[in-house]
């Protein structure tokens, strides 16, 4: 049967997108109170200025009817792409406002890489910005981790049916519940309740440091969520280095790996299951991978001199490894010290984590480590059927929430995300040296953006091409929904202008 | 002994899943460490 998208199925599309910024529009009004809270009036104009606009938009959206029917598959993923893109166009607006961007794309590509969780920042003078816009940064990373779709289907649906569509659209195809609301409820819930745990953790620390109590909790609050999205934002410019605090480290490492684990995985411990840690084929292929690549980097490290003692090889080499295999990106040495001090060989382990990742259906990015997971056991599979005789019928199992027998379809959909973020990484890589930076320091930059992980190692910054900044938030956004709400985004809009039948 | 309600052995099954999840990465963060310091010493 062939399929043609037509007005109906666009107004379907506008509806839902239209919903979802209407809903966004209402989180604005969060840094607006705290602008007025902490007597910046301009910056609470300039929030409810944003809040009205979005809300403007998305009403307008939303008055597209979808004349009864619901959404389908398509519509769903449709919808899930293009709200992302719409999203970063609107919420960039308090950054214009705020007068710290030098351009309009600037202000976009920090609203992707805040939604996205990737955590690299083209704003201008940081250290001094309002707590508003603090707020806001760190509000797109936090809701950005959940899923801006997630967000909207716990608290603006009802339970009529089209969901899973958008919800496997934002890159989570884990079911917690039979009910994908249900799913969605369950993983604020989890959210929250690390959010209230975390933030009265990082507010101690903050204190213990010596920040004044109202600061160390509007800092401990900042730094987690933007450690449990993996996100990588910081109130100040030095990122993690500004606290100079082993305790803050300890906890940003602690909370930046639970946000990098699947959310089925924290409901299935919460329920009582806790022996899932140790079996679950992500945790334990994160593991493998982490201590590989660990190796390599603490190895070059050593061999160059690059720090004084073991404690500093920790607290550096260590906690750069691990904040970049969760994709979280937060650093405490200068991206200069990256380029220039770790050598070829520890900079090449940090980009392999980069792309391998964090958890399916987590705040994290990359390829997951699922996929790899999958893929090494279908390499198995294949192995045991070479060596026994070709009638033999291979069964390969793995665990995740129990023993599973691996399929072909899953190989299949494993290795076909894994080839499309090579594909826009490689991409990524030639425009970064099309834009004159060295082939190392592309690849780097490249499988930040691409895997979502928001280390930088001097790239990214105002003055690279608007070319390389647009490629940058196409990876981002991309890399974030791995694929499919991209590709249905793409195949909507070409079948709808070109009004063909496929 | 007092039976627990439904509700409090809820509240206990998820202060216990929080603690051994926060146990489990500062597992990972000594293991993480070990092998810092054995590569380390491998490396000079």
């Amino acid at each position: 049967m062939k399929t043609r998208f037509g007005w109906h199925d666009l107004s379907i599309v506008l509806h839902y997108t239209g919903r979802i910024l209407a809903g966004l529009s209402l989180l604005c009004l969060i840094p607006a109170f705290s602008s007025l809270v902490a007597g910046e009036f301009a910056v609470a104009v300039d929030f409810m200025i944003s809040f009205g606009a979005m809300l403007t938009l998305g009403s307008g959206f939303a008055a597209f009817a979808p004349n009864g029917k619901r959404p389908g598959w398509v519509h769903g993923m449709t919808t899930a792409g293009l709200s992302w893109l719409f999203a970063m166009v609107v919420a960039a607006l308090p950054y214009w406002l705020s007068s710290h961007y030098n351009s309009y794309l600037d202000a976009m590509f920090d609203v992707m890489s805040g939604l996205t969780t990737t955590g690299l920042v083209l704003l201008q003078d940081l250290d001094h910005v309002s707590i508003g816009i603090n707020m806001w940064r760190h509000i797109l990373t936090f809701v950005g981790g959940q899923g801006i779709i997630v967000l909207a289907l716990a608290l603006f649906t009802d339970s009529s049916g089209g969901g899973y569509g958008f919800y496997v659209g934002e890159g989570k195809d884990e079911r917690l519940f039979p009910s994908v609301m249900h799913t969605a409820k369950s993983i604020w819930r989890i959210s929250i309740l690390y959010l209230v745990i975390g933030t009265m953790m990082f507010w101690f620390a903050g204190i213990q440091i010596g920040l004044t109590p109202i600061r160390a909790f509007l800092h401990g609050f900042w730094m987690y969520m933007a450690t449990w999205s993996t996100g990588g934002f910081a109130p100040m410019s030095q990122n993690v280095l500004y606290y100079h605090s082993t305790l803050y480290q300890i906890l940003t490492f602690i909370f930046f790996t639970l946000g990098s684990f699947n959310f089925a995985l924290h409901a299935a411990v919460l329920r009582g299951n806790r022996r899932e840690l140790l079996k679950n084929t992500e945790t334990v292929s994160f593991t493998i991978t982490m201590s590989l690549t660990l190796m390599v980097v603490i190895w070059s490290l050593t061999k160059l001199h690059v720090y004084p003692d073991l404690v500093a090889q920790i607290r550096k080499g260590f906690y750069h490894l691990a904040s970049a295999h969760t994709t979280t990106g937060f650093m405490t040495i200068y991206p200069q010290q990256l380029a220039n001090e770790w050598g070829d060989s520890a900079i090449a382990a940090v980009i392999i984590a980069m792309m391998i990742g964090g958890s399916a259906c987590s705040t994290a990015g990359g390829f997951k480590g699922l996929r790899i997971g999958i893929l090494v056991k279908a390499v198995l599979q294949e192995t045991k059927r070479l060596m026994r005789p070709s009638s033999s019928i291979v069964v390969q199992k793995y665990s995740y929430h129990g023993v599973r027998a691996l399929s072909e379809q899953q190989v299949r959909n494993a290795a076909l995300v894994v080839l499309l973020y090579i594909a826009i990484f490689a991409v990524a890589v030639v425009g970064g040296c099309l834009a004159g930076f060295p082939l190392l320091e592309s690849a780097f930059e490249a499988a930040s953006v691409t895997g979502n992980v928001g280390l930088s190692i001097g790239v990214t910054s105002t003055t690279i091409p608007a070319g390389l900044k647009i490629l940058y938030i196409f990876n981002m956004w991309a890399g974030r929904l791995e694929f499919m709400a991209v590709l249905a985004s793409m195949g909507f809009i070409g079948i709808f202008f070109t009004r063909r039948k496929i | 002994m007092k039976k627990m309600s439904s509700s409090e052995t809820k509240a206990a099954r998820i202060v216990h899943g929080v603690v051994v999840e926060i146990l489990y990465t500062v597992a990972l963060g000594l293991l993480g460490t070990c092998i810092c310091m054995i590569v380390a010493v491998l490396a000079k």
